[in-house]
C-alpha cells in the first residue's frame, strides 16, 4: 500500500533557541507509535500508511501540543505545532519586582580560580541576569556569592561556551537564599533533553534519542546527558550499548552512569569494574549534572549496602554525601554550597573570596 | 490494626502499603508539641484524606491483568478507623515503630509472592538533604537527631531490590525541599527499612516522586493533594495508551500523564514528578476508552459573550452528540477517548449573536488531556 507523509512543525514563537521536541505519532486505530524530532521554527516529515493520526509533542513547560490528521495514500498533509506557553518553566518563584542587587562570580579550572574571559557578555533583565561565556577554556566551575548570598559553587557542563542565568527567587519560598544560577552549555539537542529530564518529562527525553540517532557516547554534553536519560528509562539494547561503548569515558558524569548500569549486571566482573568506576569518579570531585550526583551517592549507598566491610567504598560514600548534603536538587547542574570546589559546607559563606579577584555583577534591573 | 483486607486468592495478589501522615504530635497543634523549632513544618489534612483514596482505588477499581486484589495495609494520623466488613476498627497511627511493623509485614507479603504486584505510597511532609526523607508522626521528637523518625526512601527502595517480588510500585507525595538556612538543623539519618546484600536489579516498576528535588508539593486543604489527584486520574484511564483494542496504563505513562497534569494549568505553582522507571508491564486495563478532559477555547473572545452560544461534540460513529459546558475561555467536558465533529452554534436571530457563523471543526479527544481552540467568523 502508498503510503502518506506528515509533515510536523513548530512554530518558533516562545521557545529557547535551538530548542528541539519529541514529537508522538500515534495511530488513531492501533495505537501504534511513532516519534519524529523536529527543532523550533523547523520542520520534519514522516511516511506512514494511509489513516487517522495524532500528533503530540510535550514542552518542558508542560504544555501539551497537538494536531489530528486524515493520511492519505500519496498525500501530505501539515500539522503545525504552536506552543502559548514559553518553553520552559519559570524558575521557582523567580520575583521580577525586587530591587537589583551585586553579585560576583569567577570561574574555577581543576581547583584553581580563573580570570575572567574578556569576551563575556551580560545581558540584565527584570529580577534575571544571562551571562554569555563564549569560551569556557577548560573552567570546570563558576563560583557564585555576594554581601548577602551564600557562596556556592555551580559545575559548568561539558561544553566550550556556556549560558550562566542568575535569577532572584522569591523571598516568601526563602528555601536557598533567594538566588538561583544554572548553566547551559551549547548543545541545544543536550539542553532540551536535560530540560526535559529536569521538568520530568522522562518519556519525552527519552523520545529524543530514540528519534534521533544512536547516543553520544563521547564526553560530551549530549554523552552526559543521553546516558542519564537512558539510565532513567526502562532497561534497554541501547543502554547497554552504551555501557559497553563507554570504556573510553573521562569525564566524571560518564564513568557514573557506566558504573550505575555496571552494578546491576549479575556478573562478578561488571560489578567489581563498576565499583572501581564509583571509586575512582567519587576522588575527581563531583559530576557537572544533578542527576549524576543523585547516580553516584545512591549506587555508592548500594554498594556499601552489599559489602558493609568495603573500607574504600564506605569512604567514598562519606565524600560523596558531603556534596550530596550542601546540594540544591533544584538545578540541573550540581550545584553545592562550598567555601572550595572541594569543600561543600552547609555554613552559611558570605565574605568576600580569598585569591583571584571575583568579577561583580548588577542582577536586576 | 493496619491490615484492613487479607482476601486470599490463587494466584499472584497485589499488596499495598499506603501511609497518610497529615497528624504531627511534635509539631505546632500537635498532642506533644515540642518547643524545639520543627523546621517551620505544620499540621496537614490533605495526607490521610489522599492515602484513603488510594485505598480505596486499589481496592474497588484497579484492574491488573494478572494479580488480584490481596492485602492493604493502612496507616493514617490524625486518628482515625476503617469501617471494614467486621465493622468500624481503629488504623494504627504513623509512627516510627508503627511503619517498621508495618512495613516488614508487607515486605514479607511481597516476597513470598515474587509474581505479585507490591504498592507502596506515602503522603505526608519530605525533606530533602543527600537523600529524601519520609517524615513520620513521631518526627521533630529530638532537636539533636532531628530525622530520627523518618524514613529515607531512596535508600529504602533501592534495598527493595533484594525482594523476590519483581514489580514493586512506589509513589512518594512529599515535598522535597529544606531551606538552606534550615540544612544545619536537620541532624541525624532517616531510616532505611531494608537493605540488599545484592547488588543486581532485576525490577519492573518504578519508583515516582511528587516532585522534583528541592521543590514542593501542594495539596488542597481538607482535599487530595495535587499529586494524588492526577495520580488517580491518570491510573484510572488518562494515563492509558491504546493497543488498538484495550486501553491499558504502564507505569511509564502514569508517570507522563501525571506530570501533564500538574503542570497543565501554567497559574498554578509549578510541580514536576520525578520517576525511575524500571519497566514497562501493565499495571491497569480500562474497562473501555477513557473519558478524557476536554477544553474547546474560542477565538475571538468576544464570540463567548453572546448569549445561548453552543458547542457540541458528535462521534464520528454517530452516537447522539454530547453539550459541552461553556465556561469563561469557551466549553469544556469530558468524552470517551475518540475522534470527534465539534459544532459551535450561536443564535440566529437578530443580536450579538447574529455576528458570528456557526463553525465545525474535527477534533481528537486522546488521554491525558484534550485543549484545543477553534476559531469563529463573524
Amino acid at each position: 500500500m502508498s503510503s502518506g507523509t506528515i509533515t510536523v512543525s513548530v512554530e518558533a514563537d516562545g521557545m529557547v533557541p535551538g530548542a528541539v521536541l519529541a514529537a508522538d505519532v500515534i495511530a488513531l486505530a492501533t495505537g501504534d507509535q511513532r516519534v519524529i524530532r523536529v527543532g523550533s521554527g523547523a520542520s520534519a516529515d514522516i511516511a506512514l500508511a494511509p489513516g487517522s493520526y495524532l500528533v503530540r509533542a510535550a514542552l518542558p513547560s508542560g504544555q501539551l501540543l497537538s494536531g489530528a490528521v486524515e493520511v492519505a495514500a500519496g498525500a501530505t498533509r501539515e500539522v503545525r505545532l504552536r506552543p502559548r506557553r514559553p518553553f520552559t518553566p519559570t524558575t521557582k518563584g523567580r520575583n521580577r519586582d525586587r530591587p537589583s542587587e551585586l553579585v560576583w562570580a569567577r570561574l574555577w579550572c581543576d581547583d584553581q580560580p580563573l580570570s575572567w574571559p574578556d569576551a563575556a557578555r551580560d545581558i540584565v533583565g527584570l529580577g534575571e541576569l544571562t551571562v554569555a561565556l563564549p569560551l569556557l577554556d577548560g573552567a570546570d566551575a563558576i563560583e557564585i556569592g555576594g554581601e548577602r548570598r551564600a557562596r556556592r559553587f555551580l559545575r559548568l557542563p561539558p561544553s566550550r561556551s556556556c549560558r550562566l542565568e542568575i535569577a532572584f527567587v522569591d523571598e516568601a519560598e526563602d528555601f536557598d537564599d533567594g538566588v538561583r544560577v544554572r548553566a547551559w552549555g551549547d548543545d541545544p539537542v543536550a539542553e532540551s533533553m536535560l530540560r526535559y529530564l529536569c521538568s520530568g518529562q522522562i518519556a519525552s527525553a527519552r523520545a529524543l534519542i530514540d528519534a534521533g540517532a544512536a547516543p553520544s557516547t563521547d564526553d560530551t554534553e549530549l554523552g552526559c546527558v543521553s546516558a542519564y536519560v537512558l539510565a532513567r528509562t526502562p532497561k534497554s539494547e541501547r543502554f547497554e550499548t552504551w555501557i559497553e561503548a563507554g570504556a573510553d569515558a573521562e569525564l566524571v558524569d560518564r564513568r557514573i552512569v557506566r558504573a550505575w548500569g555496571l552494578l546491576r549486571r549479575p556478573s562478578s566482573e561488571d560489578q567489581a569494574l563498576g565499583r572501581e568506576l564509583l571509586l575512582s569518579s567519587a576522588a575527581d570531585g563531583p559530576p557537572s549534572y544533578t542527576e549524576g550526583l543523585r547516580l553516584q551517592f545512591d549506587a555508592l549507598r548500594r554498594a556499601a549496602a552489599s559489602d558493609p566491610h568495603d573500607d574504600e567504598v564506605l569512604a567514598a560514600v562519606e565524600t560523596v554525601r558531603r556534596y550530596a548534603t550542601a546540594c540544591d536538587w533544584t538545578a540541573p547542574q550540581t550545584s553545592y554550597w562550598a567555601s572550595s570546589p572541594n569543600e561543600p559546607t552547609l555554613r552559611r559563606l558570605t565574605a568576600d573570596p580569598y585569591g583571584a579577584p571575583p568579577t561583580w555583577f548588577r542582577v536586576g534591573l | 490494626m493496619t491490615l484492613i483486607l487479607d482476601l486470599p486468592a490463587e494466584g499472584p495478589r497485589i499488596h499495598l502499603l499506603a501511609i497518610g501522615v497529615g497528624g504531627y504530635r511534635h509539631l505546632p497543634g500537635g498532642d506533644e508539641e515540642v518547643e524545639h523549632d520543627t523546621l517551620g513544618l505544620r499540621q496537614l489534612t490533605a495526607p490521610p484524606i489522599s492515602a484513603r483514596a488510594v485505598v480505596d482505588f486499589v481496592m474497588s477499581e484497579l484492574n491488573h491483568p494478572t494479580a488480584t486484589i490481596g492485602t492493604v495495609e493502612l496507616l493514617v494520623s490524625p486518628a482515625q478507623t476503617w469501617d471494614g466488613p467486621a465493622g468500624e476498627v481503629p488504623l494504627d497511627l504513623p509512627t516510627a515503630s508503627n511503619v517498621v511493623a508495618a512495613f516488614e509485614a508487607w515486605y514479607r507479603r511481597c516476597d513470598a509472592d515474587p509474581d505479585g504486584v507490591a504498592v507502596l505510597y506515602f503522603c505526608g511532609h519530605g525533606v530533602e538533604r543527600e537523600s529524601t526523607f519520609l517524615l513520620l508522626e513521631d518526627f521533630g521528637r529530638s532537636e539533636m537527631s532531628m530525622l530520627e523518625n523518618s524514613i529515607d526512601i531512596q535508600g529504602t527502595y533501592a534495598g527493595m531490590a533484594a525482594c523476590a517480588n519483581r514489580n514493586q510500585y512506589v509513589f512518594v507525595d512529599a515535598c522535597r525541599e529544606v531551606p538552606h538556612q534550615l540544612l544545619e538543623r536537620l541532624r541525624g539519618r532517616g531510616r532505611i527499612l531494608v537493605d540488599s546484600p545484592s547488588l543486581t536489579d532485576e525490577r519492573s516498576g518504578g519508583v515516582m516522586y511528587a516532585t522534583s528535588g528541592g521543590y514542593r508539593a501542594y495539596g488542597a486543604r481538607n482535599g487530595l493533594t495535587r499529586f494524588t489527584d492526577a495520580l488517580l486520574a491518570s491510573w484510572r484511564g488518562l494515563g492509558s495508551r491504546s493497543t488498538g483494542t484495550r486501553w491499558v496504563v504502564d507505569f511509564g505513562g502514569l508517570q507522563t500523564a501525571t506530570n501533564a497534569l500538574l503542570q497543565e494549568d501554567p497559574r498554578r505553582p509549578s510541580q514536576t514528578v520525578q520517576a525511575l522507571i524500571s519497566g514497562t508491564a501493565i499495571l491497569h486495563e480500562c474497562v473501555g476508552p477513557p473519558r478524557v478532559p476536554l477544553r474547546v477555547a474560542c477565538l475571538p473572545r468576544e464570540a463567548l459573550d453572546v448569549p445561548g452560544r453552543t458547542a457540541t461534540v458528535s462521534s464520528l460513529d454517530a452516537t447522539p452528540p454530547q453539550e459541552l459546558d461553556a465556561d469563561d475561555a469557551g466549553w469544556c467536558g469530558h468524552v470517551p477517548a475518540d475522534t470527534y465533529r465539534l459544532d459551535i452554534g450561536f443564535p440566529t436571530t437578530a443580536g450579538a449573536g447574529a455576528a458570528f457563523q456557526p463553525t465545525s471543526a474535527r477534533i481528537t479527544a486522546w488521554p491525558p488531556y484534550c485543549a484545543t481552540e477553534v476559531t469563529v467568523t463573524s
